[in-house]
């Protein structure tokens, strides 16, 4: 539904409207969170707290600006004071995170097309291979956590990944 | 881009973006990167697969529907039962600035609770109680099974409500030496020929004759068992664990656990049992139970049978327990495995039962103490939160 449409639903029906806001939007914001907080609970969290506070504060009521860029900077500034509730962050890594949230909002990294891309490749893994890189991408593991966890020796996860790393290359390249 | 580099320089782009990277060998790629038109192409496609695979792992991690029921749930019964339209806005303002608080309690309580439910479901290996025979049959024995009675070469077996007993059919077998296994997440009882009942803990072996020699009956246990042997002065029953314990008993029950190399325990509940190992030997009274390691010999102490045996029941106790203690009984009855976060501090206290599922379990721990967790790969990880 056009944002327009939303915002005028809101209006007539709160809570229907308030539902096919947060249908519409959901994913694509705890997707920019996820990029910017790198870290997939805290992701959600930013995003459901958003929509809490969002329909208490009946804040919708006053968007004066395009209700998708009103969400996304909502967000995005959520995200940075949480990042800077951090104790330690690199200048370098926020900047970073930026780049990408910006860059990627828009083209549809949420696209089924490419998650049945990437679980293709992840399914051509051998398992042990697949489970680590998994691990090191969504949880932020370092190597010696990984090997840890999986009681390896470091070597083994970093020939690991490597695997998986050039398995990803080959199958998003073909997808561009 | 050199080819003799080009491995190193794929482990530097991978050690960057996963951030275990020397500060070294960040300037070296940075510069590598800026220099070298091939080393930015392969740094670029690293990163866009990186970034793309753990976006769409994100996105497929994330429960739309079970966050909009929290919501929904959480904020207010407005969202979802539409006479609440009806309710006059500055009421409902009034109402929701008395219930705010509570409703912020309710979201962490409710947290666990619905982060637990959306994840996905731990799914439990069946694997099936086995009798491997002497003769080279081996038989699969299903609780469930319709077929109660298997007619082998050696014996005709009759396998009812997980209680295994059998005929022997042919006399020159009788002797040998038969292996019962029982994998994890089972558990099984066999009725020996002499009518000693023997139950098996998940993750143990029996060894045993289908009829006993003349002077003694000697079976091997890995594993932990209980026994109830049938009196016979005449003919003493040894059981033989791990090579290095005999437990000799005339008629008796007892609870011998052996899962730990280095520390067989023997409880016993009723009648006499000696122990020996090597030469050295101990006597048991009921109501104790020796320990025995290879390297500091036999201790005794008296024993919980509430503890000690409540495996038999299906049940067991936790108090204070860290996580290899709970991993030992999780592993051998779930074939799951619980993990920590560095830094979750792990102490739990509770009642497990094999005959539900471990989420009950672990719904139950969420619940009642700070704990929560998720479900990874099938195994269970304890948050540090």
């Amino acid at each position: 539904m056009d944002d327009i449409l939303i915002l005028e639903q809101l209006e007539a029906d709160e809570a229907k409207g308030f539902k096919i806001l947060f249908d519409k939007y959901y994913k694509s914001l705890c997707l920019q969170a996820f990029i910017l907080l790198d870290n997939s609970e805290e992701a959600e969290d930013v995003v459901q707290t958003f929509f809490l506070k969002l329909w208490q504060e009946k804040q919708y009521l006053q968007i004066e600006t395009s209700l998708k860029s009103y969400l996304k900077s909502a967000i995005r500034n959520t995200c940075l004071n949480k990042i800077k509730q951090r104790k330690t962050y690199s200048e370098g890594s926020m900047e970073d995170a930026y780049l990408i949230a910006d860059e990627n909002s828009d083209n549809g990294l949420e696209d089924k097309e490419l998650q049945i891309q990437v679980e293709n490749a992840l399914n051509s893994l051998p398992e042990q291979c697949r489970n680590i890189f998994i691990t090191v991408t969504l949880e932020n593991k370092k190597y010696q956590e990984a090997a840890d966890q999986f009681g390896v020796s470091i070597n083994t996860v970093k020939t690991q990944l490597k695997r998986a790393f050039s398995k990803m290359r080959e199958q998003m390249i073909g997808f561009k | 881009m050199k080819n003799i580099l080009k491995e190193n320089i794929e482990q530097l782009i991978i050690d960057y973006l996963i951030g275990d990277i020397t500060d070294e060998d960040r300037v070296l790629l940075e510069r590598l990167i800026s220099e070298d038109e091939e080393v930015k192409e392969l740094y670029q496609q690293s990163r866009e697969s990186f970034l793309g695979a753990k976006a769409a792992l994100f996105l497929k991690q994330v429960d739309q529907h079970a966050a909009w029921d929290k919501l929904s749930k959480t904020i207010t019964p407005s969202l979802e039962v539409k006479t609440a339209k009806t309710i006059h806005f500055k009421k409902w303002l009034v109402a929701a600035s008395i219930l705010l608080p509570l409703a912020m309690v309710s979201i962490f309580i409710a947290r666990n609770y619905f982060s637990n439910k959306q994840q996905p479901q731990l799914t439990y290996k069946n694997e099936k109680v086995k009798l491997f025979l002497a003769s080279g049959e081996s038989i699969a024995l299903d609780r469930t099974a319709k077929n109660k009675t298997v007619n082998t070469n050696m014996a005709v077996l009759h396998n009812e409500q997980g209680t295994l007993q059998y005929e022997l059919k042919d006399q020159k077998d009788a002797l040998s030496y038969n292996t019962l296994v029982v994998p994890r997440t089972k558990d099984y009882k066999i009725k020996l020929s002499d009518g000693t009942e023997v139950w098996l803990n998940s993750d143990s072996e029996l060894r045993f004759p289908l009829e006993f020699n003349a002077d003694q009956r000697v079976v091997y246990l890995k594993g932990e068992a209980f026994f109830k042997v049938t009196k016979n002065p005449k003919k003493p029953f040894i059981v033989k664990v791990n090579e290095s314990l005999d437990v000799q008993v005339l008629g008796t029950s007892f609870n011998v656990n052996s899962y730990a190399s280095n520390a067989l325990k023997v409880a016993l509940v009723e009648g006499s049992v000696k122990l020996n190992s090597k030469g050295e030997e101990s006597l048991l009274k009921p109501g104790f139970m020796a320990t025995y390691s290879p390297a500091g010999g036999f201790s005794q102490s008296t024993f919980d049978d509430q503890l000690v045996l409540s495996w038999m029941r299906g049940i067991y106790f936790f108090n204070n327990a860290n996580l290899n203690e709970i991993n030992e009984i999780v592993q051998r009855w779930y074939d799951v495995k619980i993990m920590a976060e560095p830094g979750a501090d792990i102490s739990i206290s509770g009642a497990i039962e094999k005959d539900k599922p471990l989420e009950e379990f672990l719904q139950n721990l969420s619940a009642t103490s700070q704990l929560k967790y998720k479900v990874k790969e099938n195994n269970i990880i304890i948050l540090n939160k």
